[in-house]
């Protein structure tokens, strides 16, 4: 037999490290693996857990209460319709939306490792920690009031954090009493549970002229156009909005006159390629990390696209489809040096003592392009609301862009994007107006205006 | 042994000793404040006769001054552990467990002094070892029946029990009896390769009894002995080469052991079906958190078979992950000692089965902590010393024992025949 202690102490230490090993990964099951099982619907620990816990409540950046304990378990809206999608329904029958949805563990205190609460639910019963959102809820309930009687969304944001102010999607729903509504509200065509503001995927419009703008100053081609009023690509001609001649024009004056066919002829010289590249940059094409459930935008999805489907995505049109929260984000970006911060709803976390568990901190999710090719950029948009007129405001520049997006329905979208002050934006927004049958400037641009200026004007 | 290194080390195995006294006082008040309402005295009966019996096996353990007396106050920590877990659940089971320990530490003890009484005469018996595992395995074939998706129990005179928890002890045996004979047998015809043949046809009898969890436990103790111990390098890479071929043949032609890894690779598409019980048990552990809900507050009964296999879990749940840890911590501390023990052995027979009880011990513990958190796929074997089963405790206190005596032994003059 050999007899080598070696041997055995290398065996030794192999089953030490083994042991550790197991060790610690059970110390990454618990940090990051349990927190993700845990509210899974066949943990059958969160039905009989869930009658027993007071449930957090949800609170708006100021701490001013969104949701009141009504009984030793649930809790209600105060205002269940301008919050029914952010915060969502909590139903024994039909489950949970938003929040509810994203935050239901954290709400039923079930991923807490707090020895001190621990004995404390035993002693009192236990309580789930409360949220604290980023939602302004005047700001919030204002937005929701000027929806009043339009299909669509509204998306106010931080541009420099990605902090959510207030985001509202109309029709909507009385969250608090989804059990007796459930039927009327499934059967309800204009579906009020879908969250127009993030799932909701709209043809831009002129709006998206802003991104083929970036990728028009990115390229080296003449950004210097005669305008006939008309513009043949592929057999097919393109017309300006009102049949409209503007002459010799350059990109500020496109995108002040939203000069169609500038646009057509425009991205099929700068090519599939950089608007496909500039397009990812602003987040089309992939998901958005976002606490509530977003749609994927879509732009320039087809490598093998036409010259004509290229002209037809350069303003807006052909398969391009976009997200309010995408289109705030990326105007957003522009008035915050080119950087597309990540968006966030949840501020912060509470646990029942009162002691913030959790604080979130901004994050940028991509550079969409350079500081000075967003600043040239910003003036253009201010000359472009300054021009328009429906969205200016005294004493503060604003930045923006209008769309009347056409679409099946025969009605367009009317759309409004931008940011105010233009210098250092506080708000940036994206304003769409479903099948609203008028255009941006005359149906979004003054409720984008009347929003600035609710918060920015003293 | 040395007087200056006695006297502390006395002082600690008292204060160790406390340890597990003060365990067991804190966790079976808490127990029997969740039982209050259902208390008798039965409850009572039990703690105290607990109390009393770790108390009086480590009394007596202290009493052989040569021999390592940690091996015992280790495992009966994980005794208590366990079976206090295991009577919060059910009481029956708590009592019958305790049962259990009782002749298991009876027969701790009758191994050591059967060892001491007659240390020479098992060092060549290597047929009957092979004979004597292969037996049992094979009755259970013949006469077993099945519970828990294996053929692995058999019933005799009322008793049930599992042969292949029991075919351990030979096992080892079989491999200490070849090392210490090696070049008696090598001088044989294809001699070198006798243990490994004979491993493989009791592994083989394992897979037909869908014993998946010993036979890997089998193989770590075969492997693990070649590594310390095999003079021929080749025929510790012809082992491993011929395990992998074994184990991609046995997923392909066993569907029972493709469902296993599949279940393993993603359970949660069938959470009501195959992968109910790994779920559940990964639900339980995240529940805990790292302090544990509480004895008693937790819902461990939701795992399937929380009480035997997924015992870690439920401790892990109601004790939390920093005692799931400290469980972990407690195996490598046996097996520590345990490859101690062999390292300081002169005799060869009883260095060889030193280490395959010890390796014996870690591989259990590590391929059933392991399949609980669905680090490997899931296996019904038993967490030595704390899963609730008969066979499985006995056995492991009779390996328990005969570690025991190779712990005096190492300490004394060499005695080589």
């Amino acid at each position: 037999m050999k007899n080598n202690p070696k041997r055995i102490l290398v065996l030794l230490y192999a089953i030490t490290a083994i042991f550790l090993a197991m060790c610690l990964y059970l110390v990454y099951f618990q940090l990051f693996t349990a927190p993700k099982i845990i509210g899974n619907p066949y943990n059958r620990r969160n039905y009989v857990d869930e009658t027993l816990i007071r449930r957090g409540n949800f609170y708006d950046m100021y701490g001013r209460a969104l949701t009141h304990t009504i009984d030793d378990a649930g809790h209600l809206l105060d205002n269940p319709r301008s919050y029914a999608h952010i915060i969502g329904y909590n139903s024994e029958e039909y489950g949970k939306s938003g929040m509810e949805r994203t935050y239901n563990s954290t709400l039923l205190g079930l991923s807490q490792d707090d020895l001190f609460g621990k004995f404390k639910d035993i002693v009192q019963g236990q309580v789930g920690n409360d949220i604290y959102l980023t939602v302004d809820d005047d700001l919030q309930l204002y937005c929701y009031d000027l929806l009043e009687g339009h299909k669509g969304a509204i998306v106010v944001l931080d541009p420099s954090t990605g902090a959510i102010r207030a985001m509202v999607s109309r029709p909507s729903f009385n969250a608090n009493e989804i059990n007796a509504l459930w039927e009327e509200i499934i059967e309800d065509e204009d579906a009020p549970l879908l969250n127009r503001a993030s799932q909701g995927l709209y043809t831009p419009g002129s709006v998206m002229k802003v991104i083929t703008a970036v990728a028009i100053m990115e390229s080296d081609i003449d950004q210097n156009y005669h305008d006939t009023g008309e513009q043949t690509i592929d057999g097919y001609t393109y017309f300006n909005y009102l049949e409209a001649v503007h002459g010799d024009i350059d990109l500020q004056d496109a995108l002040v006159h939203s000069v169609n066919t500038y646009f057509t002829k425009k991205s099929t010289e700068v090519g599939y390629a950089l608007l496909r590249e500039v397009a990812d940059r602003f987040y089309f094409n992939s998901a958005i990390p976002f606490e509530l459930v977003t749609s994927i935008s879509e732009a320039y999805t087809k490598p093998d696209m036409s010259e004509n489907e290229i002209a037809a995505a350069g303003f807006g049109q052909g398969d391009t489809l976009v997200t309010p929260l995408n289109m705030a984000l990326a105007i957003g970006a522009i008035g915050n040096d080119g950087v597309m911060m990540r968006p966030n709803i949840l501020q912060e976390i509470r646990s029942p003592r009162g002691v913030a568990t959790f604080t979130s901190v901004p994050q940028m999710l991509s550079r969409v392009t350079s500081p000075s090719l967003a600043a040239r950029l910003t003036v253009d948009l201010v000359e472009t609301v300054n021009t328009g007129g429906a969205a200016t405001l005294s004493g503060v520049h604003v930045a923006g862009k209008t769309g009347s997006a056409e679409n099946i329905s025969g009605y367009s979208h009317a759309w409004f994007v931008g940011f105010a002050p233009a210098e250092r934006p506080e708000l940036a927004l994206a304003i769409v107006l479903e099948e609203e049958g008028q255009t941006g400037a005359a149906a979004a641009a003054p409720l984008a205006r009347r929003i600035f200026q609710y918060m920015l004007s003293e | 042994m040395d007087r200056f290194i006695q006297s502390p080390m006395k002082q600690r195995l008292i204060s160790a000793r406390w340890m597990t006294l003060l365990f067991q006082l804190l966790s079976l008040s808490l127990v029997l404040i969740y039982q209050r309402e259902t208390l008798t005295p039965r409850s009572l009966g039990f703690s105290g006769l607990l109390i009393v019996l770790t108390l009086l096996s480590q009394f007596l353990v202290n009493l052989f001054h040569q021999a390592d007396s940690y091996l015992l106050m280790i495992a009966n920590m994980l005794f208590s552990i366990g079976v206090i877990l295991i009577y919060r659940l059910s009481s029956y089971y708590g009592y019958r467990q305790l049962i259990f320990y009782t002749l298991g530490i009876a027969l701790f003890f009758v191994a050591y002094f059967l060892l001491e009484g007659t240390a020479g005469f098992w060092v060549k018996k290597i047929c009957f070892y092979f004979f004597g595992a292969a037996a049992l395995l094979v009755l259970t074939l013949l006469f077993g029946f099945v519970s828990g998706g294996a053929k692995n129990w058999i019933e005799i005179g009322g008793f049930s029990f599992q042969p292949s928890e029991i075919a351990k002890v030979p096992f080892c045996f079989l491999i200490a009896g070849f090392y210490s004979n090696r070049e008696r047998v090598r001088k044989r015809k294809g001699g070198k390769y006798f243990l490994m043949a004979m491993t493989y046809i009791l592994i083989a009898l394992f897979f037909l009894q869908r014993e998946l969890g010993t036979a890997m436990v089998f193989m770590a103790i075969l492997f693990s002995a070649q590594v310390a111990f095999e003079e021929d390098k080749k025929l510790i890479f012809l082992n491993v080469a011929l395990a992998v071929i074994g184990m991609v043949a046995a997923y392909y032609l066993f569907g029972h052991i493709r469902t296993r890894v599949d279940i393993w690779i993603d359970p949660w598409v069938d959470m009501d079906g195959r992968g109910y019980q790994i779920t559940q048990s990964l639900f339980g552990i995240a529940a805990g958190g790292f302090f544990g809900t509480g004895l008693g507050l937790g819902h461990p009964q939701y795992i399937p078979l929380a009480y035997s296999d997924f015992i870690f879990s439920a401790i892990a749940e109601e004790m939390g992950t920093f005692m799931g840890i400290a469980v972990i911590m407690l195996y490598l501390i046996l097996v520590y000692r345990g490859m101690k023990i062999s390292l300081a052995q002169p005799h060869a027979f009883y260095k060889v089965l030193a280490l395959c009880i010890s390796i014996s011990f870690a591989a259990q513990a590590l391929i059933m902590i392991g399949g609980v958190l669905k680090l490997i796929p899931l296996t019904g074997i038993t967490l030595p010393f704390m899963a609730h089963g008969g066979s499985s405790l006995v056995t492991s206190f009779v390996l328990l024992g005969i570690l025991f005596y190779c712990s005096n032994a190492a300490l004394e003059v060499p005695r080589e025949e």
